[in-house]
């Protein structure tokens, strides 16, 4: 009889506390709908690891480790990098770079809103984390969640929860996080300004070539970005190629479902109450929202350092559309755009904005790695 | 040790804002170029499209 009672005898007040985190994810997952394919998972996956004893993870007894199967994803699925790089995959395939094709200077904007990553890394270290750390939780500003899981994987596993947690919920709030921030630097006639629509259309052998090129150019660049960005574009070349649309389909809703449930699962095998329950993932939630509100700064006082040397001026919001919250950000800034001029069709430049944001997120990802990996 | 690491990671901040900044540059340059050409490209692959369908 004492066997079976064991589970509610060991149940700790941190184990009851994050069974309630565990269910308030959940909530926010499907009440407000943030991010619920990986909240979801991750929320149960947090309830099943703080059952004292759970079978769900590894555990010891007498002397044996019976491994648990969330654990084993774990291994394979984070240690090893697999699964955010599958997502990348999936991602590259969802991903339609011809705004970006039309219009190339948004490629700046997708490198200066990535500010808040190496900005937030600097914070980081003045709350006592060490440099790597304060990596994994800057990368929190690259709006990326795999960039985010792959880095932080690599560099502070124990914080991989927070980290996680912190990345998918602030990229369902850039319509609150951004547009206060952007109207703080911007006046009313800035937001004004109107972008001409462009009649360039770019043919089907260049949007082939792009993903290989971009493969070759980054990489060579930068090596450690390399698994990044070329599991990126080899999604996007699946889908560009035109001779491939069932895998690709089948790469952007099965292969993202499975590996997303799987990705989230892991994550939450990790949001043990001795783990979580620290005032560094406070910290880390709070960090969180310094990395976007500085991501989005970067980005407008980019755009308007720009208009100082042209003649046609740019939007300066289209500059906080080049973090990587695709396709949110770029769907604020247009919003943004028509309220204060009805007439004014930001859009597509937003979406420029946004998927530079995403390759030049994989390569601050593989950029930190160079820098802080070796330390 | 909280110093040595905040001015370590304002190097290492510096560094790689600035490359990835640079590296970007290079993007937009190179893109530019490549999108010209692929534009070019493609109203001359249209003309002769058309000319084999008259044909």
């Amino acid at each position: 009889m004492q066997e079976l009672l064991n589970g509610i005898s060991a149940l700790s007040i941190g184990n009851v506390v994050m069974i309630g985190v565990g269910t308030f994810l959940i909530y926010i997952a499907i009440s407000k709908e943030y991010e619920p394919a990986l909240l979801i998972p991750i929320g149960f996956s947090t309830i099943l690891v703080n059952i004292p004893f759970s079978s769900a993870i590894d555990q010891w007894m007498g002397g044996v480790l019976h491994r648990g199967v969330l654990s084993i994803f774990f291994d394979i699925g984070i240690i090893t990098e697999i699964f955010p790089l599958l997502i990348f995959i999936a991602v590259g395939a969802m991903i339609d770079f011809g705004p970006l094709l039309e219009h190339p200077i948004m490629f700046l904007f997708g490198a200066a809103a990535q500010f808040g990553i190496f900005a937030t890394m600097v914070v980081a270290t003045l709350l006592g984390f060490d440099i790597k750390q304060a990596a994994s939780i800057g990368i929190i500003g690259s709006a990326d969640g795999p960039t985010s899981i792959y880095v932080a994987g690599r560099f502070a596993k124990d914080l991989l929860g927070p980290i996680s947690v912190a990345a998918y919920s602030y990229m369902s709030l850039v319509p609150i996080i951004q547009p206060p921030v952007i109207k703080a630097l911007t006046t009313k006639e800035e937001r004004r300004i109107k972008m001409a629509p462009k009649s360039l259309k770019v043919n089907k052998t260049a949007r082939i070539i792009f993903p290989i090129l971009v493969t070759i150019i980054a990489s060579l660049i930068a090596p450690s970005a390399a698994a990044l960005i070329g599991f990126l574009m080899f999604g996007n070349l699946l889908r560009e190629c035109g001779v491939l649309n069932s895998i690709s389909k089948t790469v952007q809703t099965e292969l993202a479902n499975i590996v997303t449930i799987l990705l989230g699962l892991s994550i939450g095998s990790t949001m043990t109450a001795d783990k979580f329950l620290q005032p560094r993932t406070l910290y880390i939630l709070l960090l969180g929202v310094v990395a976007f509100v500085f991501d989005t700064a970067g980005g407008v006082l980019f755009a308007k350092f720009l208009n100082l040397f042209l003649r046609n001026k740019i939007n300066p919001m289209l500059g906080a559309a080049g973090i990587s919250a695709f396709p949110m950000s770029a769907r604020v800034i247009h919003q943004l755009g028509r309220k204060e001029d009805p007439t004014n069709y930001l859009l597509m430049y937003a979406v420029g904005a946004n998927v530079a944001g995403q390759i030049g997120s994989v390569l601050a990802g593989g950029i930190l790695i160079a820098l802080v990996g070796n330390l | 040790m909280s110093n040595v690491n905040f001015l370590l990671a304002l190097k290492i901040g510096i560094t790689g804002y600035l490359a990835l900044i640079g590296i970007l540059l290079l993007f937009y340059i190179l893109l530019t170029g490549f999108v010209k050409f692929f534009t070019r490209s493609d109203s001359n692959g249209s003309e002769k499209g058309e000319g084999k369908a008259s044909e």
